[in-house]
């Protein structure tokens, strides 16, 4: 149960609470995510982690609980407020236009413009530029940025997602089940891209089936079960089995 | 057959990042084919025909294609254009009209007999963006699909035409000369020896005015880039923070300000509007955009590549009445265009398919 | 003195009503009461206008004084004279001379009346003096004797009789509606033209139910055809359809079946023309029906289409207005005729002046119709286009109780329901304006009155390559529309007739689409110069496509349905030959008409479509036209 990290929060999220109507999809979680931490968020379908995600992420509200970013109690009632604090998700299907060029993906609702007088015009060739070179620092090579996402892999896709978010500086970064469609290849790739990203010091929430992964790429991870967390465990405290019969409730905690 | 294949891997690249690669090409080889092949085709007096002959549709197509890469369609342009064509014609010369009447009873400046360009072109320009702006919102509020809201709307407006004009054909004799200027016989272009025959007109010009603005607005602006991922992928787009709703309806005014252009042009060269007047010019605009590369459900589409488009349908129908194919009778022409839109939509698919692998 | 009251109180009241500020209004009902309508002398003409003042002659080859059959014709001319406020007189020889009549018709013609209605008994012998007529500026029409302009070849304007087409056809569908296995026409004069369009009809409409006929020729001996008919249906003993042309046909007819031993249960019989032996079998239920050429309208249709072309400018739709089949069954002849009878009536439509300026015209015709002919009307109808709420004012009309209802026919299948609930409860009802006749709405009302499609295209046709022509096109914008098909169709027919090639054009909606459109099929066709164009929205681009061509009217000929301003215009500087017109007064002083002639004497419409345009505008009428339009056109 311990928290092993002594850096600081980066989110808290406290018994936090959901309900549809008469359905209650969280009864009261804590979550709390620190500097530098890759954290797992497992459960089965319908335990409530996207739920929790999709709060954290602005999708929902929750019905009672608070949140705790950087410090600073806030709200968050939309994905724009999420985003404004420097929270980025990465969906597994939704992160992209598939029909639009990888820089305008990459820039999307945050284009570069000039202005004269009144007359803004996006900065294309700069934003085209910026987008294959941030994509190189991260350790993504691209034919060009003009191509369409749509003509990209599976794995290249969430490569681009998530050096968008590192690029725009996230603080938090999302994903959500970022290789449930991918080939093993493709796979460590992206894993390898989030290594990248706690080397740079972004925390990490990844939401995921696999429990290999997560003893791949991630210090620790939460179990959620019914809307309640069963618990947070270090890399390396509980077997495959042990959290297999979290999950389904085989087991108590 | 090897240069074939190598065109279309040239063109399907091309393709991929251009919606208009693949309809310019196809264009450009019926045009030539069309030169070749089709008696009096080359002259200037057909080329100015087929050039002219979308001088209205071809604002409608513009507007619908902002449309269309968001995903949606409007359905009410026609009544919009009836609109601005009412408005226009009634207040830019004064006509016996009760809508000349009623604004002038308003306080606003405008009588019979004494026509005010200026309020003229506001009321043509603004009442249709309004009307599109309602479009967008019901679609934005309701989240009904703009298929069935603008299916709604598209008789609710003609109502709304009919009540503004009192159900009577408008047509007024006196030609101001501001007209000519919107939309009068190019002389300086059909007089020079090079243009022996042509029947240019100033509407050619406005109409690439308008493709310019609609070409920087949606590739060369936020807003456009915003439309593209709204149409493409709304979920991505909600997610990166852009306000979806507000670009939709952003998409339906500038589609209703496309149509009170197209009524404006349309007025000043037959001076003459009425309650049914462009019924069916939707369908036309929507067969454009996609002969033009756009997508039926969103995200992919080009200004330039609808007005290729448009006249293509323009070009093919002056194919079809000058071939004079026996066993195609002249009122029997729209099923060849017909089979033709849907002949280079095959192929659209097809590059945009090799295109994205 | 009643009947002359009632004059006086008409004239006051059109003279009032009349908006036209003519001065002589109230002067001239005066002079009509000093004159006899029968008198000798008609009165000199005042110019055509809306204020009344007319005076026309009749000339006819015989009259009631000697041919009983004319009483009735005569009556049809004087109520009709009463009830319009016009003064008719009635020139015929003391016995049948065809030379006195046409002696008659010169007279007519030296006396410039306003207009001069005569029966074309002999076409080649009137020719002249009906010539004078027409090259004095009088309007002529023709009743009761004639074959219409066309096939006389003379130009007078229409022709009222019965139509033996539509009277086969009509009588036909009647015979065959409760089923049947085999049909046959007993014609006595095969060759006769009128006679042998008769049978034409009648087969026509049982073969569109499927039941085959013959034509069974019987001679002028009743005693023979009894036997030929005998010895038919021995042959064809599975006949049970009988048509008759007349009473010498349904004279041996009515041996034949006593003969058999035959019942109205085994056959079904109808019969051209009434005679006391006819109308005895129709009480009895043996024959159906007996159709009548209505000689009344004849007379009352006389007149009443030349004060339409006098005063309103408005002309006859058709070479032939037809008067006749008029059906005489039980129930009719039960009924008597009552000229004094109040009558009232309810006019249901879709649209009203107050908030489109297209029906004031109508509605002016019906009210001045109403006012003309002591018929109390209502117009009920929505604020604003509703057809909803325009069925729930026919069930208000229906409610009412009338005399007679007239109506739109907007929506044949919401209204049938409203419609079908007044016409069971033996309110006669008639359309008007929007509908398609009682056969097309499939709801039995009387007749519809509007224009006839296909023969505005084809008249149109026929004044279009009257001048010759190379090649015709119909430019149409709006295919698959069944009127303007129609349109198109009597064009091409028309052209066809004259050998001259014609085809459609399809162009859309959009008039600078429309304008190439139309340049591509002239380049493509260079040898066209017969255009038509089917309104405003297709000769508007037409006139941009004249434009960009060059084209002078001397290049081409070219009419339009409809009027606009710019058509207007291109009438007067002769671009355009003609604009064809509705009529829209027709329509509405029509309807009151035929309520009217219905409920108090018994004329029933003849056709399933009254037509009230094709009406010509040209450079000839033109001013006319303008000038009375927005009240009258």
């Amino acid at each position: 149960m311990a928290e092993g990290n002594s850096q600081p929060v980066v989110v808290e999220m406290r018994q936090i609470e959901r309900r549809f109507g008469s359905v209650v999809a969280l009864r009261g979680v804590d979550f709390t995510v620190r500097k530098g931490e890759v954290r797992a968020l497992m459960g089965d379908n319908g335990a409530g982690k996207s739920t929790l995600i999709k709060v954290l992420t602005g999708v929902h509200t929750p019905t009672r609980g608070r949140i705790v970013f950087d410090g600073q109690q806030v709200v968050i009632n939309s994905p724009a407020d999420a985003r404004a604090l420097g929270i980025e998700t990465v969906y597994q299907d939704l992160a992209l236009v598939p029909l639009m060029s990888i820089w305008r993906n990459f820039f999307l609702g945050r284009e570069l413009h000039k202005q004269v007088g009144p007359v803004r015009w996006l900065r294309k060739k700069e934003m085209s530029e910026q987008c294959r070179k941030s994509l190189h620092d991260i350790g993504i090579e691209i034919r060009s940025a003009e191509d369409k996402v749509g003509t990209l892999s599976g794995g290249e896709r969430q490569s681009i997602a998530i050096g968008r978010a590192i690029h725009f500086g996230a603080k938090l970064l999302i994903l959500d089940e970022p290789t449930s469609a991918l080939s093993v290849a493709e796979t460590q790739k992206v894993l390898t891209y989030i290594e990248n990203a706690k080397d740079k010091g972004l925390p990490v929430i990844f939401i995921t089936h696999n429990v290999n992964h997560i003893y791949q790429v991630s210090d620790s991870y939460t179990i959620i079960r019914q809307g309640e967390k069963v618990g947070t465990y270090q890399k390396g405290d509980l077997s495959q089995q042990d959290i297999a019969d979290l999950i389904t409730g085989a087991r108590e905690k | 057959m090897h240069w074939a294949k190598n065109l279309v891997d040239s063109l399907s690249h091309r393709f991929g990042r251009s919606p208009v690669a693949g309809p310019l090409a196809t264009f450009v080889v019926v045009l030539l084919l069309c030169l070749l092949f089709v008696p009096n085709f080359g002259s200037w007096r057909t080329i100015s025909g087929i050039v002219t002959a979308v001088s209205i549709s071809g604002f409608v197509t513009i507007g619908i294609t902002f449309l269309m890469v968001a995903g949606e369609f409007d359905l009410s342009i026609g009544a919009m254009i009836a609109m601005s064509g009412y408005l226009f014609g009634a207040v830019a010369v004064g006509a016996d009209s009760q809508i000349t009447r009623g604004l002038g009873a308003a306080g606003l400046p405008v009588a019979e007999g004494s026509g005010n360009l200026a309020l003229a072109l506001i009321l043509a320009l603004t009442v249709p963006a309004l009307m599109g702006l309602v479009n967008g919102l019901i679609l934005v509020w309701t989240r009904i699909p703009s298929f069935i809201v603008t299916l709604g709307t598209r008789q609710i407006y003609r109502g709304l035409v009919w009540l503004t004009s009192g159900g009577v054909l408008l047509q007024t004799l006196g030609k101001p000369p501001i007209f000519n200027v919107f939309n009068g016989r190019f002389e300086l272009l059909n007089n020079l020896p090079l243009f022996e025959g042509a029947n240019f007109r100033t509407a050619t010009v406005w109409l690439l005015a308008a493709a310019f603005l609609g070409q920087y607005l949606l590739v060369h602006t936020r807003i456009g880039n915003h439309v593209f991922a709204v149409g493409g992928n709304v979920g991505a787009a909600t997610a990166q923070g852009i306000r979806t709703s507000r670009t939709k309806v952003l998409c339906f005014v500038f589609s209703g300000l496309m149509a009170g252009a197209a009524g404006v042009i349309s007025f000043s060269q037959f001076r003459s509007v009425r309650v049914a007047e462009q019924a069916g010019v939707e369908l036309t605009a929507i067969a454009a955009s996609v002969v033009g590369g756009a997508l039926l459900n969103g995200g992919y589409g080009s200004v330039w590549g609808a007005l290729v488009g448009i006249l293509m349908i323009s070009l093919l129908r002056s194919a079809v009445i000058l071939l004079d194919i026996p066993f195609i009778p002249a009122d029997n022409f729209p099923a060849v265009i017909g089979a033709t839109i849907i002949a280079s939509v095959i192929l659209n698919n097809y590059l945009r398919s090799r295109a994205s692998g | 003195m009643q009947q002359r009251l009632y004059l006086i109180t008409t004239l006051l009241l059109v003279t009032v009503l009349a908006l036209a500020a003519c001065a002589p209004g109230g002067d001239s009902g005066q002079q009509e009461m000093a004159q006899s309508e029968e008198g000798e002398g008609a009165a000199a003409a005042e110019a055509g206008d809306a204020d009344g003042g007319l005076s026309f002659i009749a000339v006819q080859h015989a009259e009631c004084a000697w041919d009983s059959f004319w009483c009735t014709v005569q009556n049809g001319i004087n109520s009709a004279a009463d009830d319009l406020g016009v003064d008719v007189t009635i020139l015929a020889p003391d016995e049948f001379d065809l030379d006195k009549t046409a002696s008659l018709i010169e007279q007519a013609v030296a006396a410039n009346p306003d207009g001069i209605m005569l029966t074309v008994t002999d076409p080649i012998l009137f020719k002249e003096p009906i010539m004078k007529a027409i090259d004095a500026g009088i309007p002529v029409i023709a009743y009761n004797a004639g074959s219409g302009p066309i096939a006389d070849n003379i130009p007078y304007y229409t022709y009222l009789g019965q139509d033996e087409y539509q009277g086969g056809y009509l009588g036909g569908l009647r015979l065959a509606a409760g089923g049947g296995t085999q049909g046959v026409c007993i014609n006595q004069q095969v060759g006769h033209t009128g006679l042998d369009k008769r049978c034409a009809g009648f087969s026509d409409a049982l073969a569109e139910s499927g039941i085959p006929t013959e034509v069974l020729a019987i001679g002028d001996d009743p005693a023979e055809a009894t036997t030929i008919i005998g010895d038919y249906y021995t042959a064809n003993p599975d006949t049970d359809v009988f048509l008759t042309l007349g009473p010498n046909g349904a004279n041996p007819f009515y041996v034949f079946v006593e003969n058999e031993g035959l019942t109205a249960d085994d056959i079904t019989h109808g019969t051209f023309d009434l005679s006391e032996e006819i109308k005895a079998n129709i009480v009895s239920g043996m024959t159906m029906f007996g159709i009548d050429q209505q000689p009344f309208l004849q007379g009352y249709g006389g007149v009443s289409t030349l004060s339409m072309i006098a005063r309103y400018g408005i002309l006859p739709a058709l070479p032939v207005s037809a008067t006749g089949p008029g059906f005489v069954d039980a129930a009719s002849l039960a009924s008597e005729p009552d000229p004094d009878a109040p009558v009232s009536v309810i006019a249901v439509q879709h649209a009203e002046c107050a908030w489109d300026s297209f029906w004031c015209v109508v509605q002016n015709g019906i009210n001045t119709a109403s006012e003309m002919m002591g018929v109390d009307v209502t117009i009920l109808a929505p604020d604003e286009f509703d057809l909803d709420k325009t069925a729930s004012l026919i069930e208000q009309a229906v409610a009412a109780n009338p005399d007679g209802i007239m109506l739109t026919v907007t929506d044949p299948i919401l209204f049938k329901e409203p419609i079908m609930k007044a016409i069971d409860a033996g309110i006669p009802v008639i359309a008007y304006n929007a509908g398609s006749g009682p056969i097309a709405d499939n709801i039995p009302y009387y007749t519809y009155l509007g224009q006839d499609e296909y023969q505005g295209g084809y008249l149109g046709g026929l004044r279009l390559a009257a001048g010759g022509g190379t090649q015709g096109v119909c430019i149409n914008q709006q295919v698959g529309h069944t009127g303007l098909d129609k349109r198109c169709a009597g064009f091409v027919d028309a052209l066809g007739e004259s050998g001259i090639p014609a085809e459609v054009l399809a162009i859309g909606d959009d008039p600078a689409e429309a304008a190439t459109i139309i340049g591509d099929y002239f380049t493509a066709n260079p040898d066209t110069d017969i255009f038509l164009t089917l309104g405003p929205n297709g000769a508007n681009p037409f006139y941009v496509f004249v434009e960009n061509e060059g084209l002078m009217a001397d290049d081409f000929t070219h009419g339009t349905f409809d009027l606009s301003q710019e058509i207007n215009a291109n009438i007067e500087s002769g671009l355009t030959m003609f604009g064809i017109d509705q009529q829209p007064f027709l329509q509405g002083f029509g309807g009151i008409q035929a309520l009217n002639l219905l409920v108090r004497h018994g004329i029933v419409p003849a056709l399933p479509v009254t037509p009230t345009g094709p009406g010509f505008v040209d450079q000839g009428n033109l001013s006319v036209v303008q000038e009375l339009a927005g009240e009258y056109r």
